[in-house]
């Protein structure tokens, strides 16, 4: 329990209209876990991603984020730069016109200085593989080189978890082989949102399948996705490479 | 016709849209946006706060010229700043010709509305020579301010001039909205296209009546939803990087002798012409 960087308990959150989001969920994840979050759509993948990196409003009986106790005081605004969120559609995230502007981006709200600031974008830019691409516009980039750009804004601020939203979506299969290859040289803690379970597989050892906003399963990752039972239960398939090892 | 033969292209041909060659700059997949290549003007090393400063100066002081020979003489000198320092023809020119049409629509009527010594008849209409004078000031003056404004955007990214803009006292908050509007625009252009393949796909051809306004109705509803959904996801987004209200750059602004000789040129050659146009008004009228 001392241990873990994030420490849920009792998690609910609702959109504007009222409705519940996510209901009074319990949570733990480990320093340095690779974890899925895995669920129909609707089922509050993204609504727990926004409540972790501190961007909406939510009720809960424990929050603490790698060591930070978001319910007191105003720690709630400390959390984006402990865990940052990758967001489902890239181009919600690029809006500086060069792809080092982009990066430094956060790295400057920080309040690092101008050197340390470049630093951060070089090994970031390094670790995506785009070192080449550091002065084009984002926004003229392919799908998976935004992709990696996005990835590279967040650990350039050096997060202690990554929030990842359906990183592999609409990336064609170079663009998914290599940002899961990033993901698997990547040593942070990570939550990946995803529907994309050969993607889960490779990168993560646990899944936690959420349903209309409650946790409806949480173990080892082969376990619960060779589960036919329980994913054909939440409308879900067992992947193809658990099926042919059924 | 094709500059790049992939899956999109191919599918746009299949539904029988034109596909332009795209620029080199914006060869790059989803960008459709014409932005210009600040890279090939000479001025693109200058410290961003002084190019803002020394084209709002200059531009101030054409707007108060009153005479249009001095107004005619400005728009000489803009033109051959733009064309001296921005050698990209093909993306100012076609606008100048664009900015020309739109002048044209105010300065045309303007002899005919003018009272004063009559020049030349034509029916019922009379055109004065102080009409015909006023409409030469109008389109001088509108053309030079255009131009000079052209010289600025093509010196720098946009972003660099709000930037140099805030550096020299816009609100950061007026910035930050002209300069994440200007960011949508691409998007909302890349969104458009897609309703108008999506609308083209299922058979839709823009027509008079009240079932193709009823769709205009909805394309356009449905883009100002996007266009809220997407801002409140970039809003998240800024947010979700700590961002504090203030823009802020890697780069540290320099002024250097460079700087400080366009300012004095962009300084004096304005206080010419105004003084020129002094003189004109003293000695003419």
């Amino acid at each position: 329990m001392i241990n873990s960087i994030i420490t849920i308990s009792e998690l609910s959150h609702s959109y504007a209209d009222g409705t519940k989001s996510i209901h009074c969920i319990n949570l733990q994840i480990n320093p340095g876990e690779s974890v899925a979050i895995i669920g129909p759509n609707g089922a509050g993948k993204t609504s727990l991603f926004l409540c972790i990196a501190g961007l909406v409003t939510f009720k809960a009986s424990t929050f603490n984020i790698s060591g930070i106790n978001a319910l007191e005081g105003n720690n709630k605004s400390i959390l984006p730069s402990k865990a940052a969120l990758l967001f489902q559609d890239s181009d919600d995230q690029l809006f500086c016109p060069t792809v080092e502007e982009d990066i430094a981006f956060g790295p400057i709200n920080q309040g690092l200085s101008k050197a340390e600031v470049k630093q951060r974008v070089e090994i970031a830019l390094e670790e995506v593989g785009l070192i080449e691409k550091r002065n084009k516009v984002p926004h003229q980039l392919s799908g998976g080189e935004k992709r990696r750009v996005a990835l590279a804004g967040l650990l350039s601020m050096n997060p202690d978890i990554l929030l990842l939203d359906e990183p592999s979506q609409f990336l064609d299969h170079r663009s998914r082989r290599s940002l899961i290859n990033i993901l698997n040289k990547n040593n942070h803690t990570k939550l990946i949102a995803t529907h994309d379970f050969e993607m889960a597989l490779e990168t993560c050892t646990r899944a936690i399948l959420l349903d209309q906003g409650k946790i409806e399963a949480d173990g080892a990752i082969k376990t619960i996705l060779a589960d036919e039972s329980l994913l054909k239960k939440h409308g879900m398939e067992v992947p193809h490479s658990l099926k042919s090892s059924i | 016709m094709l500059i790049k033969h992939n899956h999109k292209v191919q599918f746009a041909v299949t539904l029988g849209m034109q596909i332009k060659p795209l620029r080199e700059s914006n060869q790059g997949m989803t960008s459709t946006f014409d932005y210009p290549d600040h890279r090939t003007s000479k001025l693109k090393g200058l410290d961003a706060r002084w190019k803002v400063a020394g084209f709002f100066i200059a531009m101030l002081c054409i707007a108060f010229l009153k005479t249009s020979t001095i107004a005619v003489i400005g728009f000489g000198a803009s033109l051959m700043l733009l064309v001296c320092t921005w050698p990209d023809f093909g993306w100012w020119l076609p606008r100048i010709f664009w900015i020309i049409a739109g002048l044209l629509v105010f300065i045309l009527p303007t002899p005919f509305l003018t009272p004063g010594e009559t020049l030349f008849e034509w029916g019922i209409l009379k055109a004065s020579k102080e009409g015909l004078d006023t409409s030469v000031l109008i389109f001088s003056r509108g053309l030079a301010i255009s131009t000079l404004a052209l010289a600025l955007i093509g010196s720098s990214t946009i972003y660099d001039l709000v930037r140099g803009a805030i550096g020299l006292g816009l609100p950061s908050k007026i910035g930050s909205i002209f300069w994440l509007g200007f960011r949508h625009l691409d998007l909302l252009s890349n969104e458009f296209k897609r309703m108008r393949i999506a609308l083209r796909a299922r058979g839709y051809k823009i027509k008079s009546g009240f079932g193709s306004y009823k769709t205009i109705a909805w394309l356009s509803a449905n883009m100002l939803v996007r266009a809220f959904d997407r801002s409140e996801h970039v809003g998240l987004a800024i947010k979700a990087r700590g961002f504090n209200g203030v823009f802020t750059s890697i780069e540290t602004p320099k002024t250097t002798w460079r700087e400080f000789a366009f300012l004095s040129a962009m300084l004096l050659l304005p206080a010419c012409l105004l003084a020129l146009d002094f003189w004109w008004v003293i000695n003419h009228d």
